[in-house]
């Protein structure tokens, strides 16, 4: 039993979260279908959102806008982000569908809703940054509705230094922080089975039958 | 002289109108390939590769 607060950490960190339910080998046999795809699918999206991302902040507007390459990345970007939002909403009706708050799953749920609503503001300034005329329609018809709110006085829309530092610095962390911390939560709690499961099942009672048929 | 690009972005959406429901082609594509997807992902059955415990 340990004495300092590190100790303590290290432990409850262990208990709730064993190396072997963090990075498990196997998964129950009702993970096998489509509809458990979409949220790593969200992920590897993700992961291609903010690669390409680092590739554009790296060599900034001037080379984005004009060489071939620039608008290749620039167009990974876009596709990526349309690819995640697209797999993370199959993700929601499909979590949503099964219920999948069940079995003290309540703050994985919680997180992917927030994260969602991130992941839109997230894209949202990446539209408003986008320093041509359709990102300037976009602030100018948004200004109005963030006005109305009053949110405006500090989120200003139609200023393109403070979205752009948004959209690069607090809103990927916000996200990446967020899904990380839902990914844990999923190893935690382990993957939400089918509604109609057999409680008895000895893939719910007993993790170490787990097995993939 | 104006650019091809520019001509392509100040170019207008297309947009579907039925009486008051009005949608831009674009987002009516990415909505149903939603539906579409998920409808797959619930009845396509996984291959099942190699046994394993």
């Amino acid at each position: 039993m340990s004495t300092t607060w590190t100790g303590h950490l290290r432990e409850w960190l262990l208990k709730r979260l064993p190396p072997e339910k963090l990075m498990p080998e196997t998964q129950p046999s009702y993970v096998t279908s489509w509809i458990y795809v979409f949220g790593m699918g969200s992920l590897v999206s993700l992961v291609f959102v903010i690669v390409s991302g680092v590739v554009l902040a790296m060599n900034g507007p001037a080379w984005y806008h004009v060489s071939g390459f620039g608008h290749f990345v620039n167009s990974l970007h876009l596709w990526s982000v349309e690819l995640f939002f697209l797999f993370m909403v199959v993700h929601l009706w499909g979590k949503f569908w099964m219920a999948a708050w069940r079995g003290h799953r309540t703050l994985t749920w919680i997180t992917g809703v927030v994260s969602f609503g991130v992941s839109i503001v997230a894209g949202f300034t990446g539209y408003l940054v986008q320093t041509n005329f359709d990102s300037q329609w976009i602030s100018f018809e948004a200004k109005d509705a963030l006005n109305a709110t009053g949110v405006g006085a500090w989120f200003r829309v139609a200023d393109l230094g403070q979205m752009l530092l948004w959209h690069v610095t607090i809103l990927p962390l916000g996200v990446i922080a967020i899904v990380a911390f839902h990914v844990l939560l999923v190893r935690v709690h382990g993957v939400v089975p089918p509604i109609d499961a057999d409680p008895a099942d000895r893939q719910l009672t007993d993790p170490e039958v787990l097995h993939v048929d | 002289m104006i650019h091809d690009s520019l001509v392509a972005m100040l170019a207008p959406g297309i947009f579907l109108t039925w009486g008051i429901l009005g949608i831009q082609l674009g987002n009516l594509i990415v909505i149903a390939s939603i539906i579409v997807l998920f409808v797959l992902a619930l009845v396509v059955p996984m291959p099942t590769g190699r046994k394993r415990k």
